[in-house]
């Protein structure tokens, strides 16, 4: 939203001059503003994050069906009420065992920086053993291990990184073409430097060693096993607007009105994680709804017949998905061109302070004094 | 109808109709009875007595709902429900297609304890050879038919999906001559013979144009040759849920995922187009009301996930496709007459000779 009445830090009698100043400035800034680019990377950042959210699902599916070794699916983003860096997902199978899973969707070039992150997320975690003994599992863990999770094509890369660089993380790889998961495929496709043994047959043992879990039955259950898409639907670290789309699924139609209650935001959200506190469902819930509010997606709806309104023409679901994503992209444009008006709002109360004093005083004025003025 | 005051069974009651058809279909414009199966859970009573005024004839129970019909004129249309065998009810009736749309659908369309039984394809193929092998002189006036690799081999293009609609004297040479060139097997079939008249289709649909002995004894028939894996199927869709089990291993009570999903095997390899046009399908289709979300396609390979409601019934269940199988993550609410009416809409819009059954996760390689 332009403002053009001069902030009141505008000297009297420059505020015409602040005006022209101003309109100037805004229309260059905006003029250099790459909308189509910045929305297209806005939109790619929604499909990363639910290739993300996919791959986590596809690699606790089997947990989830079944019991590959005793392991269930435990829960999505362990820690992340503490406010630490955190796994995606956390496996446990009942005797003390528990796997802390990452989903990697993509690997950059420089696959070290991802093992670097995973080393600190698994020291957090080990920091963190008792507090997920005591307020998680209610028993002790006996054994930890750490995995990370990658689309096929990325899975050498990553396996190479994480030998390279002396880590311990066993590499698993969703083929969401075939729907397959696979645990034991993804190993470096050349030895590594670092890798020590002076038999070829030692090495290739340490290299198994390295890329299997130590509980065998495990490696055995679940290499090249069939997966599927389908849990964990909420990620509580999500961009909002993935978060969103449990919205779009709880949404009713009233007459023509797309229409949710809380309570049914608060059953899907629920029903799509498992051992969430209540208190977190809530807090998710809460934050939904009022960014749910924030981008203009839902309004309160003075109506007996819910709570909130979906603001749309749209009824169908596929439609209201699609109105969700652009009232969130342009919602973030705008956030941007606000910032550039601040910028330039700025500058121009700055420069204008700038003058004055010089005028009045003759002397310089330090920038940030300047700045805590407008 | 107009039914005697009776106590009846299943078998009484079909013997009352056609015993006296001018007396029960006195007024009726159609003159003719239309019988539909559907697979039942233990709430179906209740649920009928929610919609309709419903009235017990011994087994037998009458439903009366309303319609309007072309003049805007409101009407009651009734229905009656009887046990075919457990968790199947066979509902006659002998009101118009207008009053079936109207008061009857709507009953299956958004129960949790009713859905329409589908005839699986090859299912199909049986029925009709069992008519046709009993009836040397039945003669097949009309027809619809798709294109089933499984069932069938081409001659002519062998790769095309089609769908060929056939209305004709000749329709039994016919239709062996579209199946023997194009691969194209029946899902709906007209029959006409010297006393006997009816039709049939996959969707367990049952038109019986002459009402006779001789049309419900074909009913009953083709019903008993389909009904064990109609039941199957009821079995599976059961099966396929999702449930949160509370244990207690040390001090907490936590939750553990208790996961049954679904598979549908596919007779042939589905392509992205396919699968995209399924999705168009059920858009247009009047009688189901499913939507996808969260939708991922990529070619190559078919990589197809989504999210998939039912709108009708509020339940929702994850789906993820390969080329050759689809498997159901049931998520929220999923209850079997969703899952059985999605077996129906890919047996009818994306491959006939598919085939659902419990998923059980094993190694693929």
């Amino acid at each position: 939203m332009t403002n053009v009445d001069p902030p009141e830090s505008v000297p009297e009698g420059q505020e015409t001059k602040y005006r022209g100043l101003y309109g100037k400035c805004v229309e260059h800034k905006l003029a250099g503003f790459p909308e189509q680019s910045k929305s297209e990377n806005l939109r790619e950042e929604i499909s990363v994050q639910r290739q993300h959210r996919k791959l986590i699902s596809y690699s606790i599916f089997p947990f989830v069906q079944g019991r590959p070794a005793g392991y269930k699916f435990f829960t999505a983003e362990p820690l992340e009420e503490l406010g630490v860096p955190n796994f995606d997902f956390l496996l446990w199978n009942l005797d003390g065992n528990v796997i802390f899973g990452e989903a990697k969707s993509s690997v950059p070039a420089s696959a070290d920086t991802v093992v670097n992150q995973l080393e600190e997320r698994k020291e957090i975690a080990e920091n963190h053993k008792e507090h997920i003994e005591e307020e998680y599992l209610g028993s002790e863990i006996d054994h930890m291990e750490f995995v990370v999770s990658t689309y096929v094509n990325h899975g050498d890369k990553i396996a190479k990184a994480i030998i390279e660089e002396g880590a311990e993380f066993i590499t698993w790889v969703v083929d969401a073409h075939h729907d397959e998961l696979w645990i034991r495929q993804a190993r470096p496709t050349s030895f590594p430097d670092n890798l020590e043994a002076d038999e070829p047959d030692a090495m290739l043992q340490e290299l198994d060693r390295r890329h299997t879990h130590d509980m065998s039955a495990l490696n055995g259950e679940l290499d090249r096993v069939t997966t599927s898409f389908g849990q964990a639907d909420v990620l509580p670290t999500a961009i909002i607007v993935d978060q969103l789309r449990v919205v779009v699924q709880a949404r009713r139609v009233e007459g023509r009105h797309p229409c949710v209650d809380r309570v049914d935001i608060e059953s899907y959200v629920s029903s799509s994680s498992l051992n969430y506190s209540e208190e977190r469902v809530t807090g998710i819930v809460d934050d939904l709804i009022e960014a749910g509010k924030r981008i203009n997606f839902l309004s309160e709806w003075d109506d007996d017949r819910a709570d909130l309104k979906v603001v749309s023409n749209y009824t169908a679901k596929d439609d209201l998905e699609q109105v969700l994503e652009d009232k969130w992209v342009n919602w973030r444009i705008e956030d941007m061109k606000d910032g550039l008006r601040k910028e330039c709002e700025e500058r121009i109360t700055a420069e204008l302070g700038r003058q004055k004093q010089l005028n009045e005083f003759g002397v310089g004025l330090q920038e940030a004094e300047v700045e805590e003025e407008s | 109808m107009h039914i005697p005051e009776g106590q009846y069974n299943l078998k009484e009651f079909c013997r009352v109709i056609f015993d006296s058809p001018e007396r029960v279909l006195e007024g009726y414009h159609g003159q003719r009875i239309k019988a539909f199966l559907y697979l039942s859970d233990d709430g179906w009573r209740d649920y009928l007595d929610e919609h309709y005024e419903t009235e017990d004839l011994g087994g037998i129970t009458k439903f009366v709902g309303k319609y309007r019909n072309r003049k805007g004129a409101e009407q009651p249309a009734k229905f009656y429900a009887g046990q075919y065998k457990d968790d199947l009810r066979m509902v006659l009736t002998a009101e118009t297609e207008e009053a079936i749309r109207q008061a009857l659908r709507p009953v299956s369309e958004h129960s949790d304890c009713l859905s329409p039984m589908p005839i699986m394809t090859e299912d199909f193929q049986t029925m009709n050879e069992i008519v046709l092998s009993t009836y040397d002189d039945m003669r097949i006036s009309e027809f619809k038919s798709k294109r089933v690799p499984s069932l069938a081999d081409a001659r002519t293009r062998p790769d095309v999906d089609r769908e060929i609609e056939y209305k004709g004297a000749d329709g039994r040479d016919r239709l062996d001559e579209f199946r023997d060139e194009y691969g194209v097997v029946p899902t709906r079939i007209q029959y006409e013979h010297e006393n006997v008249s009816i039709r049939i289709d996959t969707s367990g649909k049952f038109t019986l144009e002459t009402v006779n002995k001789e049309s419900f004894n074909i009913l009953f028939d083709l019903l008993s040759e389909v009904v064990v894996n109609v039941l199957e199927l009821l079995d599976v869709a059961n099966q396929i849920k999702f449930e949160k089990r509370e244990v207690v291993p040390g001090n907490l009570k936590v939750q553990v995922p208790e996961v049954s999903s679904g598979e549908i095997d596919f007779d042939q390899q589905v392509s992205l187009m396919q699968a995209e046009n399924f999705i168009k399908g059920t858009k247009n289709s009047d009688d189901l009301n499913f939507s996808f979300t969260d939708v991922t396609k990529q070619a190559g390979s078919l990589d197809f996930s989504a999210q998939v409601t039912d709108e009708n019934r509020g339940s929702l269940f994850n789906v993820s496709a390969t080329e050759e199988s689809m498997r159901i993550v049931p998520k929220h609410d999923c209850s079997f007459p969703s899952l059985v009416e999605f077996y129906l809409a890919v047996i009818q819009l994306l491959d006939g000779g598919a085939e659902m059954r419990l998923y059980e996760s094993q190694s693929a390689a």
